[in-house]
C-alpha cells in the first residue's frame, strides 16, 4: 500500500491530435523511473489507443469490468516501461456514450484500483462530452495539453471554461507541446493565461513546454516511450523536467 | 427562546375569580406557546424521522463537511406516487398508517450514518454523508423494491419516485440549489412514468451562454495571438 493517498490526474486537451496520450505515457514512464508507483488508465473509452502506443494487445479491458463481472485487478497490465496500465476498448459505442450510472461505477472502480499507487493518470478523450467533464471533476489535478495552433488553444480554453463554469474548478496545469523552443512555449502559455485571467478571473499553472522532436515519431513507431528510447533527446529531457515539477 | 410551562394556578383572577374572557385569552396564549414548542422540535410526530427543520440543519452541516473532507454527500428526494389516491379512497387514517410504515422502512433500510427525514406531506429525504451516487442508487433501488412488493389496498398502488443528487467538494451548488437538483431529478422520475430513480446531471445545469466561447473571447483569442 502507498503511504500517501494516490494523486489522480486527468490529462485532457479539448482538441484531438496534440500529443496528449504520448505525453501521458512518457510522464508516467519518467515518474516510474523516479521510483513512483504509477498507473495509467485509458479513459478515452470508445477510442482507446494507449495499448497500440505500447505495443500491447490486452485480452480484457475496462469494458469487461463495467459490463461484465471481471475484477479490475485482473485487467491491469504491468508494462515493460515501469508503470501499470489499465486498458479500455476501441470501437465500442456503449463505452463512448457511458450512462451516468456507468460513469459513477467507473469512478468507483478507479478509486478502488488507485490504492497502492502514487500517481494515477486518466488519459481522457478529446471533446467536452459528459464523460470528459466527469473525469475532470473527479481528478485532483487537471492537465491540459495544447499545441501552438489556434484551434488547439481555443478548444483547450473552451474546455477549461466549461469545467470552470460547471464546478468552479481552476486547478488547471498547462503543458504546451510541439514548440520551437521555450520562448515559444511561454508565449503560447501567456496567451492562454491572459485570456483565462481576463474572462474567467483565474490563472492556470504552466507545467512546461515540450519541443517538437522528430524522435517522437520514431519512438511511436517502435511502440515504446521516448524517455526510455531516446533519453537524451530534447523532448525527453523536457518531459523528465515536467515529471520533476509534478513530483518535486 | 424560553418557553415557560403554565399551570392552572397561574391563571389570572379578578377579585379572586376567573372570568371567561381571561380563560379564553389564556387558552389562546397556551395554544400559541404549543405551536412554538412544536416548531422547535426536530422530530416528525407521525414517522419519528427527522422533520424539515432537522433536514435543513443537517444538510448544512454535511455540505460543510464535504467541503472540508472532500467526501461527497448524496441527497435522495423521495415522493410517494399515487399517495393522494390512497388518501382519497381509504381516508386519512389509512394514509397516515402508510406514512408511518414507510417511515419505518426508511429507518430500517438506511445506514447508521444516513439521515432519513420527512420533508413534508408525502415527500421524504435521505441525506447520505460520504456516499457516492453508485451506493445511493443501491439504497434507492432497495427502498423502491420494498414498496413495490408491499401488499397494498389502493389501486394504482403507492410507489416511489426518487431523485438523487451528489454534492462534491467542487460542486457549485448552494444548499437550495442542491435540494432543487435532487428535486428536479425526482420530478424527472415522476414524469418518466413513476416508480423509478433519476440522477441529477449537474453539468447540464449550465447554460449555453455559460460555456460557449463568445465573440469577445474569440476576438481576444485570435487577434492578440501573433
Amino acid at each position: 500500500m502507498a503511504e500517501n493517498s494516490p494523486v489522480i490526474i486527468s490529462v485532457a486537451s479539448g482538441k484531438g491530435g496534440v500529443g496528449k496520450t504520448c505525453i501521458t505515457i512518457n510522464l508516467a514512464a519518467s515518474l516510474s523511473e523516479k521510483g513512483k508507483r504509477v498507473l495509467v488508465i485509458d479513459c478515452d473509452l470508445g477510442l482507446a489507443n494507449i495499448d497500440i502506443m505500447l505495443g500491447i494487445n490486452p485480452r480484457r479491458n475496462l469494458k469487461d469490468v463495467i459490463f461484465g463481472d471481471v475484477d479490475v485487478h485482473d485487467v491491469v497490465i504491468r508494462t515493460e516501461v515501469g508503470f501499470d496500465f489499465l486498458p479500455a476498448s476501441s470501437g465500442v459505442r456503449e463505452m463512448a456514450q457511458l450512462l451516468h450510472e456507468n460513469i459513477e461505477r467507473l469512478k468507483d472502480i478507479i478509486t478502488q484500483i488507485s490504492q497502492g499507487y502514487d500517481y494515477v493518470f486518466c488519459d481522457i478523450g478529446a471533446g467536452i462530452s459528459d464523460t470528459v467533464l466527469q473525469f475532470n471533476l473527479f481528478a485532483a489535478r487537471n492537465f491540459v495539453i495544447v499545441s501552438k495552433d489556434l484551434t488547439s488553444i481555443t478548444d483547450a480554453y473552451a474546455m477549461m471554461k466549461t469545467i470552470y463554469r460547471t464546478c468552479g474548478k481552476t486547478s488547471f496545469e498547462v503543458i504546451v507541446n510541439s514548440v520551437r523552443d521555450d520562448d515559444e512555449g511561454l508565449k503560447v502559455f501567456n496567451h492562454i493565461d491572459s485570456i483565462c485571467k481576463r474572462f474567467l478571473n483565474f490563472s492556470p499553472r504552466h507545467l512546461g513546454s515540450i519541443p517538437f522532436d522528430e524522435v517522437v515519431t520514431r519512438s511511436l513507431m517502435k511502440q515504446t516511450v521516448l524517455v526510455r528510447l531516446f533519453p537524451a533527446s530534447g523532448a525527453a529531457v523536457k518531459i523528465n523536467q515536467i515529471a520533476t515539477a509534478i513530483s518535486p | 427562546m424560553t418557553v415557560t410551562r403554565k399551570s392552572h394556578n397561574d391563571l389570572p383572577r379578578r377579585n379572586g375569580r376567573k372570568t371567561v374572557h381571561d380563560l379564553l385569552q389564556k387558552i389562546k396564549e397556551l395554544h400559541e406557546e404549543n405551536v412554538k414548542l412544536r416548531s422547535l422540535s426536530l422530530i416528525d410526530n407521525l414517522t419519528g424521522l427527522g422533520n424539515e427543520r432537522f433536514f435543513w440543519m443537517q444538510l448544512e452541516t454535511e455540505m460543510a463537511r464535504t467541503k472540508r473532507t472532500g467526501h461527497s454527500c448524496t441527497l435522495m428526494m423521495i415522493d410517494l406516487d399515487n399517495f393522494k389516491c390512497l388518501n382519497d379512497t381509504f381516508g386519512h387514517l389509512e394514509g397516515d398508517k402508510f406514512l408511518e410504515e414507510f417511515g419505518r422502512i426508511m429507518h430500517d433500510n438506511s445506514r447508521s450514518t444516513d439521515l432519513p427525514c420527512r420533508y413534508g406531506g408525502d415527500e421524504f429525504a435521505l441525506i447520505m454523508p460520504a456516499t457516492s451516487v453508485t451506493d445511493a442508487l443501491k439504497t434507492g433501488e432497495r427502498l423502491k423494491n420494498i414498496v413495490a412488493d408491499m401488499p397494498q389496498k389502493s389501486n394504482p398502488p403507492v410507489s416511489l419516485s426518487i431523485g438523487i443528487a451528489e454534492y462534491t467538494a467542487f460542486s457549485p451548488y448552494s444548499m437550495n440549489e442542491f435540494v432543487r437538483a435532487a428535486d428536479m431529478a425526482m420530478y424527472e422520475a415522476k414524469g418518466g412514468g413513476k416508480n423509478q430513480i433519476h440522477i441529477d446531471h449537474n453539468w447540464k445545469q449550465i447554460t449555453f451562454e455559460d460555456s460557449e466561447v463568445n465573440r469577445d473571447e474569440k476576438d481576444a483569442l485570435f487577434t492578440d495571438y501573433r
